[in-house]
């Protein structure tokens, strides 16, 4: 099995490049986005620690597939083919790792971080989780393996995914070639997941392919009339990197270990949706957007408010 | 790419990009202008509160807002962004009056509270009439 290159690290002069071009567009021909010095600082610094964290991420993830493989049922080797599908396949992986982390907040508590920048901006793309590790969401890529796809293999085209999705972290560009925003994931399409609005939240969880959104009925657009508003449901009040990070675990369990729960609430604290509650005195996104539905009650039944 | 090589492209990519984006007037702090703005933006996140009073800070960069039984809303500028919030009595730890400031302690892991400045007595004690009425050990 060959060695394959990091293709993120690979990427990090494009991805400096890429937000110097924006801030350029941004400033001097007066392109839609904004840029903020301290929400910069934090996502680049969340960004230069995930590609630390990913080492060690990395290595457990490989030791533990590399174990996996020895119990595939095939073995399909290397090619451009395979790793096309590979990476087709890899990108459904994705779309699932990323539904659960928004809907249960074992996984949210380290997805969270990539949400909190009230700015969508090509820095955004790099404000990455440092705790991925713990929520062991690395066994998703086990069925891969047992079908035969090497676990190098994975890591490498999963590399791609990530660098694909760095450009479309952006309000320069508007809607694209209707074939393209039919099959990818666009920088509008993304616009939309990471918009707060009630009628966007959970939606557009795709990597690469918003066609399994469109699939499995979590697809939204985004509309003129209602433009994304960025950030988290509670907007967070630090760009203090380590808070960003832990900040989402650290509330998770002092939900879960406060006094007088039962097992089971402390336990559901730990894999409801964000913004569970024992005594439902918080809003979930269903809340929200029954909330919103109430109070324009027009919008009713339109995408993201069935 | 070697590691040296990697570390050097991302600390001078890091500083770089954040002194370019404070050369284009990325440090600004967002202001509220008025009654009317605070009231938009808290309604934003909680639509279903109507504010009743508005107490803007004298820098412009937080607003308390009466929002009768449900709490006291503070819209307390980020950057150039705002962070909203009810404010009940378990969320504040303590607040504190020195002449015309106000240094609000809150249970917030991400936002443990700041100090705010207003125009004169009356609309100092404004805001802590506002408090106490959340939290006994408060005094107006």
């Amino acid at each position: 099995m060959p060695d394959f290159p990091n293709v993120t690290q690979l990427a990090v002069p494009l991805f400096i490049a890429g937000i110097i071009l924006e801030l350029y567009l941004i400033h001097f021909r007066k392109g839609r986005g904004s840029y903020q010095t301290s929400d910069t600082l934090t996502s680049l610094i969340m960004g230069a620690g995930n590609v630390v964290a990913g080492l060690t991420l990395g290595l457990v993830a490989l030791a533990a597939l590399t174990w996996v493989w020895q119990f595939r049922f095939f073995d399909l080797g290397i090619s451009f083919g395979v790793g096309l599908l590979a990476f087709i396949i890899d990108d459904l992986r994705y779309y699932v790792y990323h539904r659960i982390a928004h809907t249960s907040r074992w996984v949210w508590a380290e997805h969270v971080t990539h949400h909190t920048s009230q700015h969508y901006n090509l820095s955004t793309a790099l404000r990455q989780s440092w705790t991925g590790l713990f929520t062991g969401m690395f066994v998703l890529q086990v069925p891969l393996v047992l079908l035969g796809f090497h676990p190098k293999l994975l890591l490498f085209v999963f590399g791609f995914n990530l660098v694909y999705q760095f450009w479309i972290h952006t309000e320069l560009i508007g809607t694209m070639w209707r074939p393209i925003e039919l099959i990818m994931n666009t920088p509008s399409h993304h616009r939309v997941h990471h918009a707060t609005n009630p009628r966007y939240l959970d939606s557009n969880y795709a990597g690469t392919l918003i066609i399994w959104d469109r699939m499995f009925g979590t697809f939204v657009p985004e509309l003129p009339q209602d433009m994304p508003r960025y950030g988290v449901v509670k907007n967070i009040g630090t760009f203090n990197p380590l808070k960003v990070a832990s900040h989402e675990w650290i509330g998770m369990f002092q939900d879960a270990f406060q006094h007088g729960l039962t097992p089971g609430q402390r336990f559901n604290y730990l894999i409801k949706p964000p913004g569970w509650s024992h005594d439902g005195s918080r809003l979930m996104s269903a809340d929200l957007k029954a909330e919103y539905v109430k109070f324009n009650p027009s919008e009713a039944g339109k995408p993201g408010l069935n | 790419m070697q590691l040296w090589q990697l570390v050097l492209l991302v600390v001078l990519g890091i500083s770089g990009g954040v002194w370019l984006v404070h050369l284009s007037g990325g440090s600004r702090v967002a202001t509220i202008a008025d009654y009317a703005q605070a009231i938009i933006r808290f309604q934003l996140d909680f639509p279903s509160v109507t504010p009743s009073k508005v107490i803007i800070t004298k820098s412009g960069n937080a607003a308390f807002l009466n929002i009768g039984q449900e709490g006291v809303g503070l819209l307390h500028a980020i950057g150039d962004g705002f962070l909203t919030r009810i404010l009940s009595a378990n969320d504040i730890v303590s607040a504190t009056r020195n002449d015309l400031t106000l240094t609000l302690k809150l249970n917030d892991f991400t936002f443990r509270g700041d100090t705010y400045t207003f125009n004169d007595q009356q609309t100092t004690s404004a805001v802590l009439v506002l408090l106490s009425a959340l939290k006994e050990s408060i005094h107006a």
